[in-house]
Formats: structure tokens, C-alpha cells, sequence
């Protein structure tokens, strides 16, 4: 087992084989998960809103310029654009607001930053209402995503 | 943006009071529909950095049933009113009678009971706050979600943080007295600009 790193809403980690990134309690957010398969380094970003505004504030919150930002260190580490794969999970809406969905934006915005950087979208389990806690081990690549099931339990599925 | 730079010990009197206040409110409001007693500790005030929210929380992932209520008004937020599993089920069964099985199946009875104690409990907390500070603040339509407790809290925390990388939740636990240890959490997540409200009406800038 390697080391397990939680990031929280607005943050990305990077990090070598083999470790765990874990994020909780992603309602509208998405969790964006991409992995040099060859190289085994991989990044996870909880994206809290589409796109900035303006510069002043912290960046890693939004898809962009978010995904970027997590991508640039990866390749830092040693990692290839040309075997990077991702997998995303989030979007929910949670409180079934009207008109603005927040989530779907979300989802939307992550999916065509990673086609503008060529990064294939392998995995997704978005959008429905349920919030979401996922795990990512960066050694297999595994997604496990965890949602409030039947009978008070929490289901776990693999992406 | 921070919170936390720009509030000082006055001023977290002042949302302290807010507690007291609103919730002493809710508690008396949750006494009478139960007819139990209801006990409630002296509020927090949590300023927290929305990354380090999961932090703040015993098991995020507790599976918990959350009346969420918008503050609309002159000084809008949102308030959450949230109880356990265990909690749910009983609360329900004092005023229906049965006692669900399943929380994330509940009929539609039971879950208008449920939304509705939260309701009354987070309206009277705002007219409590209306009254106090003299600002026009009312209630929107409530929304029941049955859901992992993080989640729900970072959702809340997101739709009231504008452009803040932190927020502020004042929270108050409450206690049932019955054979079994029942409790909640009523929370009220201020808008930024509706604080400045309740500050500068309250005299403190």
C-alpha cells in the first residue's frame, strides 16, 4: 500500500506510483483524474467551478485553468502527454436547482479542456443527484467511486 | 479572498449571538413539535477554508438527512438543518407514529414530516435573526436531501461563498432528551455582503 494523499475542494495533487488520491463529498464538483499509464504518475484536481474571471484568485479551483495547472506538474515529474488517460466522476446536482446547473457546467467545462489537450476520456460516472467520494490509485489506474445506496449503505463502483 | 482576515473578536461575538439567538429560537420551535425537551449547546462559529471543510467533520461520509432552507431578504444565506440517521427515523416516528426502516427510502409522508421540522426550525432561527437586527430576511422553499454529510455541507459551503475561498458556518448542536442519545446540527451559512448588513445595522464596522 502506498501512501494515501486526501486533497479537498479547489486542490490537485500529483503523485507517483504507488500512492491513493482521495477526495470526499463531491456534490457539483468533479474530480478529474488523469494517469501517465506508462509512467505511472497521475493527478487528481476537485474542480469546484467552470472557468475564472479574473487572475487574482486561486487558480486550482476552476476547470480552467485548473486541469492545466495539475498537467504542467505532471509532466514536471516525467510524465508524457501522449500516455495520459482520464477518468472523471461529480457533477451531481444535488439540491435539484432550477435553470443553473452548476454541476453540468462543471462537467462540460472538464470534458473539453481534456479534448483540447488531446488527453482521451477513458471513464465517466457524472451527473444523477447523489454526491460522490472517490479514490484513485494511481498504480492500476482504478477508480472507485462511492455514492449512498439502498438500505443506508454506501455503494462502490469501479471506473 | 479570506474570512478570516477580516473578522475580528468583536465581531465573532456578534455571529455567536446570531446562535444563540436563532437557534434558541429552533429549539423551542423542535420542543413543541415533539413535545420533548430539547437542549442546546452554546453555538461555534467555524471559519473554515473550503478545502479543509472534510476536516472539520467526524465522518464525512455518514449518510445523514439535511433540510436545506435559502435565506432570501435583505441579508440572504442558507441554512442547513441536519440529523443523523438514528435521529431521522425517531423524529419522525414521534409525530407519525412509524418508525422508518430505511432512511434514503422514505415515503412521501415521511419525508414531508422530515423536511418540514426542518423548515419551521431553520424559519424561526431567520425571523429570530430578522427581529434582532431589524433587516427584512425571509424563507425560500426547503429541500430535503438524503446524502453523505460532507457532501452536503461542501455544497452549501460552495453556494454561499461567492468569490470567498473560506466560509463561515455558525452552528448549534441540538439534544433531544429521550431513551437515546438524538441530535442535530442547525447551521446558517451568511452570504458575505448580508454580513456587512447585520454588522453595520448592529453598529460594528
Amino acid at each position: 500500500m502506498g501512501n494515501k494523499i486526501i486533497i479537498g475542494i479547489g486542490e490537485y495533487a500529483v503523485a507517483n506510483n504507488p500512492s491513493i488520491i482521495i477526495t470526499l463529498g463531491l456534490g457539483s464538483c468533479v474530480g478529474v483524474c488523469v494517469r501517465d499509464k506508462r509512467n505511472r504518475i497521475g493527478g487528481m484536481i476537485h474542480v469546484m467551478l467552470p472557468e475564472a474571471k479574473d487572475k487574482l484568485k486561486k487558480m486550482s479551483k476552476y476547470a480552467d485553468p485548473g486541469i492545466k495547472l495539475m498537467i504542467d506538474e505532471m509532466v514536471k515529474k516525467g510524465a508524457n502527454l501522449r500516455n495520459f488517460e482520464a477518468k472523471i466522476a461529480g457533477g451531481a446536482s444535488m439540491f435539484q436547482t432550477k435553470g443553473f446547473d452548476v454541476g453540468k457546467r462543471n462537467v462540460e467545462k472538464t470534458k473539453e479542456v481534456l479534448r483540447s489537450l488531446h488527453i482521451p476520456l477513458i471513464a465517466e460516472d457524472t451527473g444523477k443527484n447523489r454526491a460522490r467520494s472517490i479514490e484513485f490509485h494511481i498504480e492500476t489506474g482504478d477508480l472507485f467511486v462511492k455514492k449512498v445506496g439502498g438500505k443506508e449503505k454506501i455503494e462502490i463502483i469501479k471506473l | 479572498m479570506r474570512w478570516k482576515d477580516q473578522l475580528n473578536d468583536m465581531k465573532l461575538d456578534v455571529l455567536k449571538e446570531i446562535g444563540n439567538i436563532g437557534g434558541g429560537n429552533a429549539a423551542t420551535a423542535l420542543s413543541n413539535m415533539i413535545e420533548k425537551n430539547v437542549d442546546i449547546e452554546v453555538p461555534k462559529v467555524h471559519v473554515v477554508g473550503l478545502s479543509d471543510i472534510y476536516k472539520i467533520l467526524r465522518d464525512p461520509e455518514e449518510i445523514s438527512a439535511s433540510t436545506v432552507v435559502p435565506i432570501k431578504g435583505e441579508a440572504p444565506g442558507k441554512m442547513l438543518m441536519i440529523f443523523d440517521s438514528e435521529s431521522s427515523k425517531r423524529l419522525i416516528s414521534f409525530l407519525i407514529g412509524k418508525k422508518p426502516e430505511d432512511l434514503t427510502e422514505l415515503d412521501e409522508m415521511q419525508s414531508s414530516v422530515l423536511k418540514e421540522i426542518g423548515n419551521i426550525m431553520c424559519s424561526s432561527y431567520v425571523i429570530a435573526l430578522s427581529t434582532f437586527t431589524s433587516l427584512f430576511m425571509e424563507t425560500d422553499v426547503p429541500i430535503l436531501v438524503i446524502d453523505m454529510l460532507g457532501a452536503v455541507i461542501a455544497e452549501t459551503s460552495i453556494l454561499s461563498s461567492e468569490e470567498y475561498d473560506d466560509v463561515i458556518m455558525i452552528e448549534n448542536i441540538l439534544k433531544i432528551k429521550d431513551s437515546e442519545n438524538l441530535s442535530g446540527f442547525l447551521t446558517m451559512f451568511p452570504q458575505h455582503g448580508s454580513l456587512k448588513k447585520i454588522f453595520s445595522k448592529l453598529g460594528i464596522s
